[in-house]
């Protein structure tokens, strides 16, 4: 990786104040992010995932250490990020593209310039001939792909995946990973998606950084080597698996 | 569609037979119209008093609509109030309840002796009884934002404004639309006991005066007059909730307010 880095974490440590004992949420987190670079985050559900992303979104303090995104500390949330959370949080009383657009709104930009731009994500994720449907007419999946062309549409640098795809039935799972990787290779915007999927996190991602609960640390990074685009097939590959395994193991999982 | 034209006929049909059974059997068993006038007798009653009937169904939609659009604004105000200032809800919540707890009718004849028998002793009745259900839904349409939705606005640095106009208000809407379709069955009933407890006009005074009169058919003639105001605004109400709200619209959902109370 040639490329600089868009995210630097270091000694990261979250603690909860709680009335028995604090609870620690994130110990002494360390790993950074390059450019363009993907990289998948898993581990057991509570291992403190979110709250790490919380914290690079600039949406929670952190107890101590150092958050870097593009070379400035994080104070607080900034623009230049793209989040997509677990379930597709659209708003109701908009239409798809009206949807994509708040972004646009409320950082006081020209609703004009970016419509284009909007219409352009809703034709990358599928979506063009929904633009004016209400989100309660679209299926799950179109719903989440809407909030993918959301996040995209100011142009962060940064996109942030909280589980994108964890309340979606098996099948959409596999097609959704396909059209990430797609829209990622397209756009090239540095991603972080959580995930406690592990074929999921391992076909998605150059990198995979492993964690491990109470209290949450980062107990592995691994590299995947597999080439690009990755294809479905790839999952059956010996390659695959043996990445799956790697990352399991260090999860803990016995079975694997 | 379809469905919903078998729906409407089922419901004309009941309504039919209901009206045919009552009428056939006050003509079989003989009733005396001061006890159960046969619908025939009320509708042509309906057709006599017109005028007067017409006359006092205006005083009463009145009291009813300024008695609700109190009810509408202060309840907006207090709510946003409540949402936004803990002080201001400690404040504000316990004189609310209890003037939510204390019977209406109870209070009802000291209204008329602080502000007299004219309409605006029934506006504030009618106020009184709408600005709760109001109050409530709002309330809880503005606070019930999904955590992930501030999140995602907060990302995006929005102000605490555009949190209020963008987020919370049309959150709120759908609750708030329930709210306002129990306020106005019950403004309506609000103004009645304004005008049971004493004055000289509205459908409710001539409930009473038909009462003293033993004037069966007449009584029911401002029922029937009085239901159908209370149906229309009602139905306005949906009507306006299917129009500004397109996206909320929820038939089973819709049941459940209306009948909420």
């Amino acid at each position: 990786m040639t490329n600089g880095k868009a995210i630097e974490v270091r000694n990261l440590t979250k603690v909860y104040p709680s009335k028995d004992a604090p609870i620690v949420a994130l110990e002494d987190a360390s790993f950074e992010v390059y450019e363009q670079e993907f990289i998948s985050l898993v581990g057991h559900s509570g291992c403190g995932k979110t709250t790490i992303m919380k914290i690079i979104a600039g949406l929670l303090d952190k107890t101590r250490g150092e958050v870097l995104v593009n070379g400035a500390p994080v104070t607080g949330p900034k623009s230049s990020t793209g989040i997509v959370f677990q379930t597709p949080v659209l708003f109701q009383w908009r239409s798809v593209i009206d949807n994509v657009l708040l972004p646009v709104e409320i950082l006081g930009l020209s609703k004009e310039e970016y419509h284009p731009k909007a219409l352009e994500l809703l034709e990358l994720t599928g979506l063009t001939e929904f633009k004016d449907k209400y989100p309660r007419e679209l299926s799950g999946g179109m719903q989440q792909r809407a909030s993918i062309s959301r996040a995209l549409v100011h142009d962060p640098s940064l996109l942030l995946l909280d589980e994108p795809f964890g309340a979606l039935d098996a099948m959409t799972r596999g097609e959704m990973n396909m059209e990430l990787q797609r829209i990622w290779s397209e756009k090239k915007k540095t991603s972080l998606l959580i995930t406690h999927s592990i074929p999921e996190a391992v076909f998605l991602a150059d990198r995979v950084l492993v964690m491990t609960p109470r209290p949450g640390r980062i107990t592995d990074i691994i590299k995947i080597g597999l080439p690009r685009p990755r294809t479905p097939e790839m999952r059956l590959s010996a390659e695959f698996n043996d990445c799956v395994r790697q990352v399991g193991k260090t999860i803990g999982l016995q079975y694997l | 569609m379809v469905e919903r034209f078998k729906e409407l006929g089922t419901i004309t049909f009941s309504l039919v037979l209901f009206t045919l059974l009552w009428e056939v059997s006050v003509w079989l068993l003989s009733v005396s119209e001061f006890l159960l006038p046969a619908p025939s007798k009320i509708f042509w009653t309906i057709i006599e008093k017109f005028f007067p009937l017409m006359q006092n169904c205006l005083v009463t939609f009145r009291e009813t609509i300024y008695g609700f659009l109190m009810g509408l604004v202060l309840g907006v105000i207090s709510a946003i109030m409540i949402v936004y200032s803990r002080l201001l809800q400690n404040l504000l919540y316990p004189l609310i309840l209890v003037a939510q707890i204390v019977p209406k009718v109870a209070i009802a004849p000291l209204l008329l002796i602080w502000v007299g028998y004219g309409e605006m002793s029934k506006v504030l009745i009618a106020f009184l009884v709408s600005w709760f259900p109001i109050i409530v839904t709002t309330v809880q349409g503005m606070r019930m934002v999904q955590p992930e939705m501030l999140d995602l606005v907060k990302s995006l640095q929005a102000s605490d404004w555009q949190i209020f106009a963008k987020v919370r208000l049309p959150n709120a809407l759908p609750h708030f639309f329930g709210g306002l379709k129990i306020a106005i069955t019950l403004a309506v009933i609000g103004a009645i006991i304004g005008e049971f407890v004493g004055g000289n006009t509205g459908l409710g005074y001539l409930v009473m005066v038909a009462n003293y009169e033993v004037n069966t058919p007449f009584m029911f003639a401002a029922l029937v007059v009085l239901s159908i105001l209370g149906l229309v605004l009602y139905g306005v109400l949906v009507l306006l909730e299917m129009w500004l709200i397109p996206w909320s619209i929820d038939e089973d959902e819709q049941e459940l307010t209306g009948f909420g109370m």
